[in-house]
């Protein structure tokens, strides 16, 4: 048994060639923001970030149901699975297409955002509470990416994408209130504090342990249906 | 290779429904036709050829692949279609091709070409404005141009109307007179297999009734009329599938038809007004009724 199929870059392919268009409208949306984003103002700041976030949220989620949910409901089901796949295989390429497609506008978005803090009057010393944010919402998307891809639900997912979300304001909130983060809102300095290192591990350990179990749960199923 | 699909003795239960101890062999070459009313297990064999579905018991080979295990090496060689397969709509035949060139290497684009043609589709139209029959062609021709061993199709040409139907039966069935290509073809419509197959299996709930080729059908049934004053349970004949009685007209259908069974209604007293060979439809029909009564007995 081959660890890695063929196919499964052809179906990558594949589903990036579906969803160019969607995902071209979604990075101008990002863009947007940004420009928001860096506005001298400090309304400027925060739509900004409401929209980059929004739209990170929006493009990942409907990204997932396109990906994975719609191949169920248009039927093109069947058509994938009479390809030689195997079940996991179906699976690291739903998971390996909605990384590369939330991951690199996520990267070009978040450099942009690095980019603007350092060069316009945005106090620096915000950096690393806005990369952990940034973060986070990889984090929440690959989450929900990996339930749908277990459960193959849309309600399911729904659920999962309302519930990653509604922590995420209150984790907004609490890291703001810590000191190492808070202190530094109105500085240039750039601290990256042993809790900020802290919370990128417990991030990194969820995505990890997210992506294994959904990889883990499919290499398990001997059959498609 | 003696045979490229063997099922021996695979079962596959469901809440509803259960496929009992199915035995089914497709030799080189044969185009088989695996008939049943909606429910009877069609889909569900098929699915266990392709490798999706696991039986609780029973081997299943195709090309000598042990499935599911085997399902990659399996389903490079085998060509699907079924009546439930959609492509993607926002794209062109031609993406579509590109795609599967992609994935299989034996894609022949001459032959792609050739079908394009023939099918009369044009490759830079989005799949969104076919019309179902063009679907169905489109789907074939995905199938066909990928040189497959073995094309399994499971109704293909439900919710077509007779005009798009023929149409594809007629050019599905030139397509294989010039190829020397295994086919299970899954339909519940028997005139659609009788123009394209040379063997049916009948299938009905969960079980297989027979399976033979359609030469031997046709040769083995006949539909006696006659006529006589007895009662349709009193008439005692082997292999009788169905008796009908019209005042004291009596319609009888025999499979392993022999002169000798004349004779025998003949010494019951019946008159015999008529011997007619019997078409698929009226063979299948006969063999489903005939095992609802042995069920039932």
């Amino acid at each position: 048994m081959t660890l890695l199929n063929s196919s499964v870059k052809e179906l990558v392919m594949k589903d990036c060639q579906l969803y160019q268009q969607m995902i071209a409208l979604y990075v101008i949306g990002g863009i947007l923001g940004l420009a928001i984003f860096s506005m001298p103002h400090s309304y400027g700041f925060y739509m900004g970030c409401v929209l980059l976030m929004t739209v990170m949220i929006a493009s990942g989620f409907h990204m997932i149901m396109l990906t994975v949910i719609n191949e169920k409901k248009e039927q093109t089901l069947p058509f994938v699975m009479s390809l030689p796949i195997r079940p996991v295989d179906y699976a690291l390429a739903k998971l390996m297409t909605n990384l590369l497609i939330f991951t690199v506008p996520w990267a070009a978005l978040t450099l942009g955002l690095a980019f603007i803090t350092l060069f316009s009057p945005i106090h620096d010393g915000l950096l690393p509470f806005l990369l952990l944010i940034s973060f986070q919402l990889v984090v929440n998307h690959i989450v929900v990416l990996s339930f749908t891809v277990i459960t193959e639900s849309e309600g399911w997912s729904i659920f999962f994408m309302v519930i990653v979300n509604l922590f995420l304001n209150p984790m907004i909130m609490l890291m703001a209130r810590e000191p190492v983060f808070y202190e530094y809102f109105d500085k240039n300095e750039i601290v990256w504090s042993v809790e900020a290192s802290i919370i990128l591990s417990v991030q990194i350990a969820i995505i990890l342990a997210s992506l294994l179990a959904a990889v883990l749960r499919q290499a398990r199923r001997r059959t498609f249906i | 290779m003696d045979y490229v699909i063997r099922m021996s003795g695979v079962w596959k239960s469901y809440k509803h429904f259960q496929l009992q101890g199915i035995d089914l062999k497709l030799s080189p070459g044969e185009v088989m036709g695996l008939v049943g009313v909606n429910g009877a297990g069609k889909s569900t064999i098929i699915r266990i050829l392709l490798g999706l579905i696991q039986p609780d018991s029973g081997q299943v080979s195709v090309l000598e692949y042990p499935l599911p295990e085997k399902q990659i090496e399996a389903k490079r060689q085998i060509g699907f279609a079924s009546e439930d397969m959609r492509l993607y709509k926002g794209k062109t035949l031609a993406w579509h091709m590109d795609f599967i060139k992609s994935v299989f290497p034996y894609w022949d684009a001459t032959y792609a070409q050739h079908l394009l043609k023939k099918f009369d589709l044009r490759a830079d139209q989005e799949v969104k404005g076919f019309s179902h029959g063009q679907r169905v062609k489109a789907a074939l021709l995905l199938l066909l141009a990928r040189r497959p061993a073995i094309l399994i199709l499971d109704e293909p040409t439900t919710g077509l109307d007779s005009v798009a139907r023929s149409e594809v039966i007629d050019e599905l069935a030139e397509v294989l007179r010039d190829e020397n290509r295994s086919v299970l073809f899954s339909s519940h419509n028997t005139h659609d297999i009788e123009q394209i197959c040379d063997s049916i299996t009948f299938i009905h709930q969960g079980q297989l009734l027979a399976s033979q080729d359609i030469g031997s059908y046709l040769d083995a049934w006949r539909h006696i009329r006659c006529q006589g004053e007895i009662s349709p349970d009193a008439i005692c004949l082997p292999d009788l599938a169905e008796v009908r009685q019209n005042g004291s007209l009596l319609s009888l259908k025999v499979n392993h038809f022999k002169d000798e069974h004349l004779d025998i209604l003949r010494a019951q007293g019946l008159e015999i007004a008529g011997v007619n060979p019997m078409n698929l439809e009226e063979i299948f029909i006969a063999t489903v009724k005939a095992n609802i009564t042995q069920g039932a007995a």
